[in-house]
């Protein structure tokens, strides 16, 4: 046998990309509920339904509170849940179990196991991993009829929580301040502990190599990007732990003092600092990094890699989804419309080939050309409107006849809400993108017609230069490419701050992310920077050690 | 009586979130509605009022399902469970 303080590695499939040091805590099977006899069935279901009651108001709670922890894939789980406390088929087993004698607890326990063994044996690892859900509403219930709630006390040292599977209910009850990281034995990549552990920022390892409850209270080091757990560590492994976990620290702590700081020059002028995202999960991580907004909110994820197109109804769940999170952020949640040309082409619309698709069928041009396409996509963001502040944002303009056009749709689809009842926010901003240099240079004039400018800098940049920037004997462009974009967005920003004085211009391309042209950037004019989620703080830092 | 085929283009098939939207959706209606998969195994059915015994049906992407949708507003449960599964992706 292993004696106790033997290093040992066990392996299992890591979530996270980051290594905890802390004592296993294993957490055995529940203790199985004291022995009770039926009080007659009428008895039993009484308490079984009151008991039924409790935890679908228990399971809404944990709904709401994972909803703000966690954002909204992680919390859908409880809706779930909820479902299944309310399901017949559940409280249907349950109670035949009651009339054959059973007390409640143990009916539910029935119940609940003769569900999970069915999802267990479907073939389909997502559905099998339903057991878990099925196996957490049950010992729920359970517990709110016998009245035991697992007190997990501790000396307050971090833990390692190691069990054969951990349940979403269990997961969030999770004291993360406390709990470095768990184990478990089972489970898989898609079960919704994994999903809940990434979006909280637990590391684990599932499906991890058995061991037993003998090393209870040992210190271990579980490593998410190594995908293993170190018991009893070598002091050179806990010397390489200590370096990596102070410099990872080190920048947490700094990082989030600057989440909640604003983004304000020495000399206090304010910059809008908002997020670049591409999808409703990318929405929750701007959020939780401070982001003040979102400047681009990139909506081809929702065409890209299927054959079918997005209808009305989900585009308008994706974009009320990242509204409604944004709610109570200062900044609007800019969706750009489609930006999709020959180049990114979709089946679904059978584009036909084009000789330069840079130059050619994209953006607002295409979204004109397919009428139904861009006024789906319109009506979709007007709805989301109605769940926080949204703004509209043309991808590719070129002339202000293309804006105008764009209005008419716009309007024309407001006035059929309006018919309809359905609701949406009346003054929803509209803006354009900046990325070729007519817009740049027609600025004050495009300004008459929209609220707001974002210059997508690599497209700028590519027009201006007429050099495509994926083509790497054209690389030594880059340099003095600079001074030329740098020049237009500084034209624009003139002809857009003489327009009017609540007309602002954003940056949202790569040169808003590079902390070495920022102090440029805000001296052209910009009002925004718009940034993918993990730049956040960085400009921030930037931003607020410029005089 | 009536009914439409289904094939799921779901990433995850028949998993919780759309079994859920087509359990909400069921119930407002008072019609019976039956989902059957058939299957190398031969077929199975659930109610598609309960979500338990919809997502046992284990039905996953690319399979076909079949609706019967049986009573008094049998013309417009259909019409809205297939609107549903049309929209219904990822």
């Amino acid at each position: 046998m292993n004696s106790i303080a033997k290093p040992s590695l066990f392996r299992g499939i890591g979530i996270g990309e980051t290594a905890v040091y802390g004592k296993i805590r294993f957490i055995g099977e529940k203790k199985p509920a004291p022995e009770r006899k039926s009080r007659g069935a009428a008895a039993e279901k009484r308490e079984f339904d009151a008991a039924l009651t409790q935890a679908r108001a228990e399971t809404s709670a944990l709904y709401r509170k994972t909803l703000a922890a966690a954002g909204k894939e992680a919390a859908s789980i409880f809706e779930i849940h909820e479902m299944l406390l309310c399901d017949p088929d559940f409280i249907d087993l349950v109670h035949s179990g009651i009339s054959k004698g059973l007390s409640a607890p143990d009916a539910v326990r029935e119940a609940g196991e003769s569900l999970a063994g069915i999802f267990e044996g479907l073939e389909d690892e997502y559905l099998s991993a339903r057991a878990a859900d099925m196996r957490d509403i049950s010992s729920r219930v359970c517990s709110i009829i016998t009245g035991g709630e697992d007190e997990r006390e501790g000396d307050g040292s971090p833990e390692i929580i190691v069990c054969r599977d951990l349940t979403p209910g269990d997961t969030v009850k999770l004291d993360t301040e406390r709990v470095a990281g768990f184990v478990t034995f089972a489970g898989s990549v898609n079960s919704h502990t994994a999903i809940l552990a990434r979006a909280m920022d637990i590391p684990a390892l599932i499906r991890a190599e058995e061991f037993g409850p003998e090393l209870d209270g040992a210190p271990a080091i579980l490593d998410a990007q190594a995908a293993s757990l170190s018991v009893n560590p070598t002091p050179e492994e806990m010397l390489k732990l200590a370096e990596s976990l102070q410099r990872r620290e080190a920048e947490r702590s700094r990082l989030r003092t600057l989440a909640a700081l604003p983004a304000v020059t020495k000399s206090g002028r304010r910059i809008a600092l908002y997020a670049n995202i591409g999808s409703t999960a990318e929405a929750e991580a701007a959020y939780r990094a401070g982001a003040e907004g979102i400047g681009l909110f990139r909506s081809e994820f929702l065409f890209i890699g299927r054959d079918d197109l997005p209808g009305e109804e989900e585009q308008f769940e994706a974009y009320r989804d990242v509204a409604s999170l944004f709610a109570d952020r200062a900044g609007p949640v800019v969706i750009r419309t489609l930006d999709i040309g020959a180049d990114k082409s979709l089946p679904a619309l059978r584009l036909d080939a084009e000789e330069n698709p840079a130059l050619g069928m994209r953006g607002i041009r295409l979204c004109l050309s397919r009428p139904e396409l861009f006024r789906t996509q319109i009506r979709a963001i007007l709805r989301a409107s109605a769940y926080g502040k949204t703004a509209i944002m043309l991808p590719m303009i070129t002339c202000s006849d293309e804006i105008a056009r764009t209005k008419r749709i716009i309007s024309e689809e407001k006035n059929r809400l309006r018919f309809e009842e359905v609701a949406f926010d009346e003054s929803i901003g509209l803006g354009i993108m900046i990325e070729t240099p007519a817009a740049a240079i027609m600025a004050h004039e495009l300004a008459r017609e929209c609220d707001f400018f974002s210059v997508g800098t690599n497209d700028l940049f590519q027009y201006t230069l007429a050099a495509d920037r994926q083509n790497h004997r054209l690389a030594y462009l880059e340099e003095g490419g600079v001074e030329p974009v740098m020049r237009l967005i500084k034209l624009a920003s003139e002809g857009i701050h003489s327009a009017g004085e609540d007309k602002w211009l954003g940056i949202c391309g790569e040169m808003a992310a590079d902390v070495k042209l920022t102090e440029t950037l805000l001296a052209a004019g910009a009002d925004e920077l718009s940034v993918s989620p993990p730049y956040l703080s960085r400009i921030k830092d930037r931003v607020r050690g410029i005089d | 009586m009536q009914s439409f085929n289904h094939t799921l283009n779901c990433v995850g098939g028949l998993h919780a979130r759309p079994a859920g939207v087509i359990v909400n959706a069921a119930k407002q209606f008072s019609s019976d509605i039956l989902i059957r998969k058939l299957s190398a195994e031969g077929a199975k059915e659930a109610d598609a009022k309960r979500l338990i015994s919809l997502m046992s049906l284990g039905a996953r992407r690319g399979e076909t399902i079949t609706f019967y949708i049986n009573g008094p507003d049998e013309s417009m449960a259909a019409e809205k469970l297939q609107a549903l599964c049309r929209e219904m992706v990822g």
